[in-house]
Formats: C-alpha cells, sequence, structure tokens
C-alpha cells in the first residue's frame, strides 16, 4: 500500500485556517461589491408595502395623466377608466393600455355592459359643443363602445342624460331630462334605449343608484328653488316613484345615494361655496326605505366627515372615502352594516384621495376596492427611471384589499 | 522558516480580512444620496457607467417660459471610454390629452474613463395650448411639467433621468 508521507497535525491545522480565512475574505468581498451595486428595482422606488396607503394596496396604473372613474369587468381581469378624458382599458395588472375614444373625448364616467360587449360612456354631448364649456351643466350624452376597440368609434345612444347607474345584468339604468325642471328614467341595453319608464319626476335627479338584485332604484333629486333635494325610490319592474325622504333647505345630496341591505345611505352638507369646498364638512346619513327621517349614521363616529360613498355589490357593506375628524387624512373605510363596524382599508401617510363619486368603485366579488390617488408632493423631483413607471407624483388607481382591515368603533381604533 | 513564511501570509490576510470588514461596514452605514438630485428611484439600470447629473439650483430657477437653460454634467463612471454619447430630451406635459411634446437633442463624441463633460439646453418650458373644444380636467389646475432625459451609446450603455416641476403659469 503507497502512502503520502504525513504532514504534521498541526500543519493541517493552519491549511485548514488558513483556508477559511480566505473563504471568509473572498465572502466579505464579495458582499462588499454587492451592496455597493446591486439594487432592486421597484416601481418609482417604493415597495407595495409603502405606496402611502398602507400595507396591501397595490397600483394598477402608473405614469402620467389624470385618471377618473376605476372600472373592474365582471371577472376583475381588465380595468376600464378615463385618462384626461379618453376612455381606456388595460389587464388589471399589466401596464398596456387600450384606447377607446380620442384623446380628447372628455368622458365623465364609464361602464362596463354585458360580456364581451363592451363599455358604455357618460360624457359630452358632442353634437351640442357651443357654449357647452362655459355652461353650468353641459349637455350629456351616453355612447357605446366596443365590443372591441376600433377605429376609437362611439355611437351616441342617448342624449339629455343626467346621471347614470349600472344594473347588475350588464345594462344601464339612465336619467335623462326630458322637459325643463324634469326628469325621467330609461334602460339601456347594450347600444339602444330598452325601455321608458311611463313617469316624470319633477326636478332634476343628480344621483342614481339601484338595488343589488337590480330591481329598485333610489335617486336623489334637485329640486326647484335651487338648493332643495329629495331622495325618491322607484320600483324599476312596476308602479311610480315615492319619496322617502326631504333634505334640510341649503343641504345638498353629494353622489349617488346607495340602495343597501339596511336602507338608504347617501353623504350630505351644506351646499359647497364655489372656491372654497373645505368650508363644508359632508356627513353620512340613513334614510329607512319605510320613510321617515334622515338620520347621520352614529357608527362613523361624530367627528366623521364623509366625503363619497359607494355599497359593496351584495349591499351588506359600504366603502366610504372619508376624514375621522375635519383635520385628518382622507382614507378609504369600510362599514359594515350588519354590525355597524367602520373599519380603515387605507393608512394614507401622504396621498391625496379623490373625492369624487365616480372614483370609487369595488370589485364584483366585493374583495377589493379602487381608488385614486397621488402623492402630496411639492417642488421638483428627479428620478432615475421614465416617467410612464412613476407612480405617486401623478394620479393613479389603486386596488385597496378589502380583507383583514382595521377595526374602527365610533371613529377610534380599538 | 515554514512558520515566519505562515505568519507573514496569516498577518497579510488578516489585515486585508480586516480592511474589507471596515469597507463593508462603510457601505452598509452610508446611504449614497446626494443632497437633493439623486434618484429616489431605481430602476435596474443602476450599473450603467453613464451618470447625469443635474444642477439643483438651476432646476428651482425653471420657469415655466421659452428659453430656460438646463445645465447637464454627463459623467463616466466606468473603465473604457465611451463614444458617441447621445443625449434625448423630451419636454411633456402631465395631461396627457395635450400634444406638442418637445424634443432636444446633443451628441458627445467621447467621453474617457472617469470624466465627465456638460451639456446645456436651452429649453421652451411654456405650456402647451390645449386644442380647442378640449375639456380641461377637474383635477389637474396646473398640469406638472415632466423633463425626460435619456443618454445612450451604439453599445448599449443608457441612463435616464426624469425630472417633475410643478411649474405655475401666469397665463
Amino acid at each position: 500500500m503507497r502512502c503520502s508521507p504525513r504532514r504534521p497535525r498541526g500543519a493541517w491545522r493552519g491549511s485548514a485556517l488558513m483556508a477559511a480565512i480566505s473563504a471568509l475574505v473572498i465572502f466579505v468581498a464579495g458582499c462588499g461589491y454587492d451592496a455597493e451595486v446591486i439594487i432592486p428595482a421597484e416601481p418609482a422606488g417604493r415597495s407595495e408595502a409603502d405606496l402611502g396607503l398602507g400595507p396591501g394596496v397595490r397600483p394598477l396604473t402608473f405614469g402620467p395623466g389624470d385618471k377618473d372613474s376605476p372600472r373592474w369587468n365582471p371577472s376583475g381581469e381588465r380595468l376600464a377608466f378615463i385618462l384626461d378624458g379618453c376612455v381606456v382599458d388595460k389587464a388589471s395588472y399589466t401596464r398596456e393600455l387600450r384606447r377607446w375614444t380620442t384623446r380628447d373625448f372628455g368622458a365623465r364616467d364609464v361602464e362596463w355592459v354585458s360580456p364581451g360587449e363592451g363599455l358604455t360612456i357618460f360624457g359630452p354631448d358632442l353634437s351640442k359643443s357651443s357654449g357647452s364649456r362655459e355652461s353650468a351643466e353641459p349637455a350629456r350624452a351616453i355612447y357605446r363602445a366596443g365590443p372591441e376597440p376600433e377605429n376609437l368609434s362611439v355611437d351616441k345612444v342617448a342624449t339629455n342624460v343626467l346621471t347614470i347607474s349600472p344594473l347588475p345584468n350588464g345594462n344601464l339604468l339612465a336619467a335623462l331630462g326630458v322637459e325643463p325642471a324634469a326628469s325621467t328614467l330609461v334602460i339601456i341595453d347594450g347600444g339602444k334605449v330598452s325601455g321608458t319608464f311611463p313617469y316624470s319626476v319633477k326636478g332634476s335627479i343628480s344621483g342614481l343608484s339601484v338595488s343589488p338584485n337590480g330591481s329598485k332604484a333610489v335617486m336623489a333629486i334637485r329640486r326647484e328653488p335651487p338648493g332643495s333635494f329629495e331622495i325618491l325610490i322607484s320600483d324599476l319592474t312596476a308602479g311610480t316613484p315615492r319619496r322617502i325622504g326631504d333634505l334640510p333647505k341649503g343641504q345638498e345630496v353629494f353622489g349617488a345615494p346607495q340602495w343597501t341591505e339596511d336602507g338608504i345611505f347617501y353623504v350630505a352638507g351644506k351646499s359647497r361655496i364655489d372656491g372654497d369646498e373645505d368650508s363644508a364638512p359632508y356627513d353620512l346619513y340613513h334614510l329607512p326605505l319605510e320613510a321617515g327621517t334622515p338620520e347621520p349614521v352614529a357608527g362613523v363616529g361624530e367627528d366623521f366627515v364623509a366625503l363619497s360613498l359607494q355599497a359593496s355589490p351584495n349591499g351588506k357593506r359600504l366603502a366610504i372615502v372619508g376624514r375621522r375628524n375635519p383635520n385628518s387624512p382622507e382614507d378609504l373605510y369600510v362599514l359594515d352594516l350588519s354590525t355597524g363596524v367602520l373599519e380603515g382599508a387605507t393608512t394614507n401617510e401622504n396621498m391625496d384621495i379623490k373625492t369624487g363619486p365616480e372614483d370609487l368603485s369595488w370589485s364584483a366579488d366585493g374583495k377589493h376596492v379602487a381608488i385614486v390617488a397621488r402623492g402630496i408632493l411639492t417642488g421638483y423631483r428627479v428620478y432615475d427611471i421614465r416617467a410612464d413607471s412613476l407612480l405617486a407624483d401623478f394620479y393613479n388607481i389603486y386596488d385597496v384589499p378589502i380583507e383583514n382591515l382595521r377595526h374602527h368603533e365610533n371613529g377610534s381604533p380599538e | 522558516m515554514r512558520g515566519i513564511a505562515f505568519w507573514v501570509l496569516g498577518t497579510a490576510l488578516a489585515f486585508t480580512l480586516t480592511a474589507n470588514a471596515f469597507l463593508l461596514l462603510a457601505n452598509l452605514l452610508t446611504t449614497p444620496q446626494e443632497r437633493d438630485l439623486a434618484p429616489s428611484a431605481q430602476s435596474g439600470r443602476s450599473g450603467s457607467v453613464l451618470d447625469l447629473k443635474l444642477d439643483a439650483d438651476q432646476l428651482e430657477r425653471l420657469e415655466a417660459l421659452p428659453s430656460q437653460r438646463l445645465d447637464l454634467t454627463v459623467r463616466n463612471t466606468g473603465y473604457r471610454r465611451l463614444a458617441d454619447i447621445h443625449l434625448t430630451l423630451e419636454v411633456f406635459s402631465e395631461n396627457t390629452s395635450l400634444s406638442g411634446a418637445r424634443y432636444y437633442r446633443a451628441s458627445i463624441n467621447g467621453l474617457r474613463a472617469g470624466t465627465s463633460t456638460n451639456a446645456a439646453f436651452d429649453l421652451d418650458l411654456s405650456p402647451p395650448k390645449a386644442p380647442s373644444g378640449a375639456i380641461a380636467s377637474e383635477d389637474l389646475e396646473a398640469p406638472q411639467t415632466i423633463v425626460e432625459i435619456q443618454a445612450t451609446t451604439p453599445s448599449g450603455v443608457s441612463a435616464v433621468r426624469t425630472v417633475i416641476l410643478p411649474l405655475q403659469s401666469d397665463s
């Protein structure tokens, strides 16, 4: 047997020590190099957990442009919205946009119609363009686009449109101005008016929504003289509208009253003074279906300022953009109507959340709410990514998961 | 003799180890952010050997007017000369319904390793005119101005800087 000459034990120990030291030196040197050069790529330099709206909130859009009216399609796979007046849509979690209208279309709201049949667009009546920009109530119309975006062309479906509300079956309920100081309701089925209700109501329908099963509607009516509002409900299968509540004079309904399992909820307050929107805090009110006196909702807390709201698809919860007190930042809250518990869905650090009634929307499964927000940023900023990857610098759409929410009772955290 | 060589080698390695440890600590404890122009986001191209620097005071003085000077320092932080550096600068509005982006170009023939050079642009930062009949956004009363700067070379080296300017127009 051939044997190598044995080395002294001390020499083996020395070699092992040297090898260990060498490995450590190489490891440490490598770490120093990586820490200096490798920087993880993040959209706009912020991780999903740190978007300024709290953990779990995901961006759905990036880049410049004013975004409005986020609307998921029934499957949640696509998101339509308005980009600087142009109607676009995209796969929910990719960035590539499809344009449905010209860039200067001036759309105000967009809704998905029956699956695979495209979009319904609420926007300016393009045939009445003269003077419409200056007038207090520009003429508006409903357009049908689709089933796929082709040539950016749209077909006009109805004119003199005051407001719209999607129906659960993919159709659309629209309020039309029919004569001076009167309104009526029609159903838009795809690209045509399929039904006109045989009545009109005095005043202008300023807000409209439907019950979860689509059989009933609730309307906010702006009456003459200006500053008078009332709440009407209507059975869409039969019957005439019925008044269930009046607002005190000088108080206005902001957005559309919402039909829930627990009655009607709406945001109202003193009429806003032009140019001073912060001067009149709005409150959340509840109105029983049997008619009665509107009552402020106690569960949100005495100092809570409601700004906009949207009932969940099953009518059991309300998404509310509001402030816990007049000095708090806007946040998204969810009110569980069966328990009266108010839950915070966002933790706003330094964001401006849009409070327009169209800028808040549930996914069809009731698990997500889309909001529009941007950072409150001052001065110039410099980045080393392109503008179309930036996030907080512009109004963008965020997906807020409605699960594992923080509980609030009477406006205070538990 | 072997013992002496062992201890000399061991001392040298111990010195290297200590020096690297200090370097590592220095890297971990310092945040490589400049006062204000350090990009607050990284694109994953941070290994680029092209570095673009802007003048903070100059950026603060920019107005929504024509003839606004913008100086750009281009630095080659690599170990090889860079040839044919093309600079493209685009000025556009945050409002995507407004067309009329303005483009500016400049070229640098070559830049030796470790050196820098300056490029100056005369920008028109006046707000683009809205097309007749366009409906202004209710939420964007004063759209921000965006200046996007790209530096590229034929060999594929590139760098980007995007400047968001909240310029107020007098009109």
